[in-house]
Order: structure tokens, then sequence, then C-alpha cells
């Protein structure tokens, strides 16, 4: 028994070691240009790791073009998995702060975001989300948001629906996605007062397959749309037994079509998406990887710009800003040019507002009719 | 230091709940596969108690602890009508529907947004602010845990509930009602469970759902089982195997666009050579 727990206790104490030495593996390398440090925690495996992954391929497309301009500073990002878990973004979160030093923090989606922001406000250390629907992960001085705010989405959408005419109103909608919900709750209050209705909202967990007997339910009620609140597989699975099983009237989605691999049996459909992503990044991000940029890529790609032009704006050029200068840069940012568009704010609470547009899908392809 | 800091806090709390499902598991047993469903309840109790409420940490983990005991109290009734692989079944089914609950329930748990800005324990004018301070708390806590799991299982009920596990025909002969102390040591699990749960929150200061899947009682049961069934200084090494190991792994140099998955690879890879050589886990005395 006492070998064993020695041979634990060596284990053990190897791996403590590594972790408290491994610092020196990540040390700054310094070159004619200080490096700004950025530690990105993303889901590069689990549920959305597909967005989590064409978010790391946006900020290393983001990377290699600004470390080829004439900036002040070079710019290294350490991409860490979270597997979009807040308990293990809470710990890469530290592992980036303690070990590897970064200067400023990258995080994806609203779970990971709340766990991130306390940290980062204790911590003192400048932290841009990227994809949370949750307003929540900009509170306070060192957060900082880039995502479209749900109601933003909800307000065109409700806008779309009465210029066309839609009143009655059926939704599918996957349980578990905080996007999906915040989106719904940002609707709820949208259409309070108006004549808009919502005949039914049939939830659904992810993995379900057979959505015949919840179409079944609502079949008669002859809504004037379906709205499909869901992630791939599920979105193209529900709209292909819905057509299987009659469904004549129309569907749309706010945000989750561009979910789909193929947008084909979408054809016709108009839908509500957050900003469009400018031509210049998609172009640049098809050229660098042989593929489009799946959601949030353009809001991660704008990420470390947001960082640079902070950094720029506050630095010598001699030596790295403090932390607290870098977020100061953040907060004094009055406009910023980036894939998400131009001219683009933070409000009171350190959100970067950028638009949503109204899109319709043509030959199997995303075009945008509307903003 | 704060990373090591980090780390440890983590061990602590899920060294409590290898702890306490090694009551039921290891001494008892019982293949319970609805941990996180206590560690839930006690994170949400505590979570509510203290953002809706303004309650104080430690009065909301009271609290906390005591709701998640009466519903393993309910639970604990209806798996008590199973045996052998239906009760695991049976409380699979469990922690599906709590997992639901908390996910659906949107007025209470805000279901997928989930509960943010929960605040540290705080005593008179002391606030347990940083991940220091926080890691003493919640070490004492866990070795307040240890003690009590080890006092119970040295105990003659101690005896009794491993009697339970080797022959449980034999021991009602002797005229032992066999409910009432596998309820007893559910229970006392459940509470010990939602201790964790209220660390947690209020160490995250963050709590949705997805901390609490089936995913989660899995991951406890596999401490338990690495660790070694019925040995509570066992499960505290799988405690600490488990959470170390993947950390180890981010500092082996795999290529950037790779690196997460390979991790997973190994990380998998480690665990199947550990059981295939040392089933009986780290220090068990008991098998499954």
């Amino acid at each position: 028994m006492k070998k064993k727990i020695i041979i634990l206790g060596v284990i053990v104490i190897a791996i403590i070691a590594i972790l408290a030495t491994s610092g020196t593996f990540n040390k700054k390398t310094t070159s004619e240009k200080p490096t700004i440090l950025i530690g990105a925690t993303l889901p590069l495996t689990g549920p959305v790791a597909v967005l989590g992954q064409s978010s790391q391929k946006a900020i290393e497309l983001a990377m290699e073009k600004l470390n080829t301009e004439n900036t002040k500073y070079n710019y290294k990002v350490i991409f860490e998995d979270d597997g979009f878990s807040p308990t293990k973004a809470a710990t890469v979160v530290n592992k980036l702060i303690s070990v590897d030093k970064v200067d400023a923090l990258f995080s994806f989606g609203s779970p990971v975001g709340n766990a991130v922001s306390p940290i980062a406000e204790s911590q003192k250390i400048p932290h841009v989300n990227f994809f949370a629907s949750d307003s929540n992960v900009a509170n306070g001085d060192y957060n900082f948001l880039h995502y479209t705010p749900p109601y933003i989405d909800a307000k065109l959408f409700v806008k779309e629906l009465n210029k066309k005419g839609i009143k009655k109103l059926v939704f599918f909608e996957i349980q578990g996605n905080a996007g999906a919900t915040a989106i719904m709750k940002a609707f709820e209050k949208e259409i309070e007062g108006t004549d808009i209705k919502v005949l039914a909202n049939q939830k659904f967990s992810a993995g379900t397959r057979d959505f015949r007997t919840q179409i079944s339910e609502v079949k008669d009620l002859h809504p004037d749309i379906y709205v499909l609140q869901s992630t791939s597989p599920e979105l193209e699975t529900v709209y292909k037994q819905l057509r299987d099983m009659g469904v004549k009237e129309p569907v749309t989605s706010v945000e989750t079509f561009e979910f789909a691999d193929d947008l084909t049996p979408f054809n016709g459909s108009w839908y509500i998406n957050s900003a469009d992503a400018q031509n210049w990044f998609i172009d640049s991000y098809k050229a660098r990887y042989n593929e489009s940029p799946k959601f949030g890529a353009g809001n991660a790609y704008d990420g470390l710009y947001l960082i640079s032009k902070a950094v720029e704006s506050v630095g010598d050029g001699k030596t790295v800003p403090t932390k607290d200068q870098i977020r100061q840069g953040l907060a004094d940012i009055k406009s910023f040019d980036g894939a998400l568009g131009k001219g683009l704010k933070f409000d009171a609470n350190g959100q970067l507002i950028s638009g949503a547009v109204v899109r319709m899908i043509q030959d199997g392809k995303p075009v945008t009719i509307g903003e | 230091m704060e990373y090591i800091i980090h780390l440890l806090v983590l061990i602590s709390i899920w060294s409590i709940l290898g702890i306490s499902l090694n009551l039921v598991v290891g001494y008892t047993g019982l293949l319970s596969i609805t941990h996180a469903t206590f560690f839930g309840v006690g994170a949400y109790g505590t979570a509510i108690l203290m953002t809706s409420y303004g309650w104080n940490f430690f009065l909301a983990m009271i609290v906390g602890t005591i709701i998640a005991m009466i519903v393993s109290l309910v639970l604990g009734a209806i798996l008590g009508k199973f045996k052998g692989d239906y009760y695991a079944l049976a409380s699979f089914g469990f922690n599906i529907i709590a997992f639901s609950i908390m996910l659906n329930w949107q007025s209470l748990t805000r279901g997928p947004l989930g509960i943010p800005g929960i605040g540290r324990p705080q005593i008179f004018d002391f606030v347990f602010k940083s991940n220091l301070h926080f890691l003493i708390l919640s070490a004492v806590l866990a070795l307040l845990v240890y003690l009590l799991s080890q006092y119970v299982v040295g105990s003659s009920f101690g005896r009794v509930i491993k009697a339970i596990r080797e022959d449980e025909q034999a021991i009602s002969v002797f005229g032992y009602n066999t409910k009432i102390y596998k309820m007893i040591v559910f229970v006392l699990a459940a509470g010990m469970a939602a201790v964790a749960g209220a660390l947690f929150a209020s160490y995250i200061t963050f709590i949705d759902p997805s901390s609490f899947s089936l995913n989660e009682s899995i991951f406890i049961l596999s401490i338990v089982i690495l660790g070694g069934l019925a040995s509570n200084k066992g499960v505290f090494w799988g405690t600490v195997f488990l959470m170390l190991l993947p950390e180890a792994l981010r500092f082996v140099g795999f290529p950037t666009d790779v690196a997460a998955q390979m991790r997973q690879v190994v990380y998998g890879l480690l665990l199947l050579f550990l059981m295939m050589y040392r089933p009986q886990g780290f220090m068990g005395e008991y098998k499954l």
C-alpha cells in the first residue's frame, strides 16, 4: 500500500512541477517589437466546436494580418479548449493569467463568458467576449462584448413580421441553447401589446430526430409562418419532416439557418441574422482556409483588432502597456471599423453594438435583402 | 500560483463529490448515476437564495443542503424498489429529469442562460474573496466530509452498509432493515454533494444546467472507480489524478490546430490503460 501511495505521490508532484514551471515555455518572445500576449478560451471540442474552431481560424487570420502591418507591437494569441464548459473555462483562464501571463483574454459564448467575466474583473485583466447573447457578460470595467444583442434581432424580426402582415407564429425551439432562449425572451417582450401571437412553442432537446408528433399537434393551427430556432442537424430534420407531412406554410428563423451545412432546402425563405460580415473578411477567410467563415468568426476577428486598437493607442512601442491601460484603451474606442461593419460603437455597458440584417436563401446561399 | 490554487479548490470540491458518492457506490454497493442531481440542487438552492433573496452564503448552503436531502429522500424511496442494474438505470433516469427541470424551469433557474453574479462567502465583515481564502474554506469542508465519511464507515453503521453491499439478503436475516440503512446513506451522500454544489456556485460565481448533466454524474463515478471503491483515500487520489491529468496535457506540445482533440484522445487512452491494468482503481478494496 505504501508503495502505491509513493508512486501516486510522485505522479502528482511531477504534474504539479510541470504546471508550476511551465510558464517558462510560453515566455514572451522579444523581437524588435514587444509582444502583446492574448489568451483565448474557445470551444475547440464539444457541441459547438465547429464555431469555436472557425473563431480560432479567424483570430489566426487577424494575427497574421496584424503582424504584417506597421504596428508598434507584435500580437500572439494562445488558444485553449474549454469544451464550452464554464468550469473548464475558469480553469483555462486561471492558467492563461497566472502561467502564460497574458495581457488580455478572449472568450466565446454566454455560459463561458459569465464564468470568465468575474475572474477578469477580479484579476483586472481586459476581457473581450464574442458570441454571448447575455449582456451580463459585459458587466464590470474590464469586460467587453462584441455580438449583436438579442433585442436588436427581435426588433428587426417584429418589424419584418409587421411589414409582411404575419400575425400567427408557431415556434420549434431547441432546449438548452442560451442564444435561442435569449432571443425568445427578447421576442416575447417585443410583441407585448401587438397583435402578433405565438400559437405554440414546440420545444425539443438536442438529438431529437423525430418531430412528427410535435408537428401533428400544431399542423392544424395553420400559422402564417413556422419559426425554426434550432442548431443543425435538428434544424434540417424538423424542416424536412414539416414538408414530408404536407405543411405548406413558410419557415423562418432568427440567427439559426446558417447553422445548416446545406442551405438549399431553405431556398426562398427569409430570416433574421446578426450583422453581415463584410465581403473583404469573407473573401480573405475563404482564400486562407478554402471554406466559408462560420457564425461569429467575424466577431472573433474583430476581437483581436479591438485589442490592437486599444494597445496601439495607449502603448509607446517600447514597453508592454499595463492591463489597466489596455482596458482604458478599449473603453476609449469611440468608433470601430471591422469585419462586422464600419463605425461600430460600444454602449454604456461595454457591448460593441453591431446590427442585424434580413436575409433570404437564394440558390443555397444567404443574400442580404434588408437592414 | 493562482492557477495551482484554483486547481486545488476544484480538487477540494470534487473530493467532496467523490467521497460522498463512495459512501453509496463503494461502501453500500448501490450503483447511483444521479449524484450530479444533488450537486445541482445544492448549487441552485444556494445561488437562488443568494442572488434573489440576498442570503448569506452559509445560510443559503445549509438550506440548499436541506433541500437536496429532502429531494434525495423522495428519490431514495423510489430507488429503494430497484436492485442491481435496474437501480443504476433508474438513478440514470432521475439525473435526466433533474437536468430537464434545471433547463426548463426558467422562471426559477433562468434555464440555459444560467445564474450569473453569485457572491462569495462572507462571515461578518470577512469576505472569502481571494482564491486562497476560498481554498482554505473548501479544504476545511472537504476535510470535514472526509472525517465524517471515515467515522460513518468505521462505525457499526458502516459495518452494516458494507454487509448490505456483500449480501443484502443475509444481513436482513439478522433483522436489519436494509432499506432504512440504504436510505440514510443516500440522504447523507446527497447532503454532502449539495455542500460541494454550494461551494461550486459561489466559487465559479455562475451556474447553468450544463454543469449538472449526466456527464457530470459519470465523471464523479469515474473518480470513485479510478480512485478505488470503498477507499476514501483512493477517491481523493482519484480526484487529484482526474483533475490534474487534463491540465498536464495542456502543456504537451501538440500542433495548435489539433491540440484540443489530441488531448482528449490521450486522456481517454490513459484512462483505458489504467482500467485495463488496475481495474480495482488506485486503492480499491471492492470491485463492481
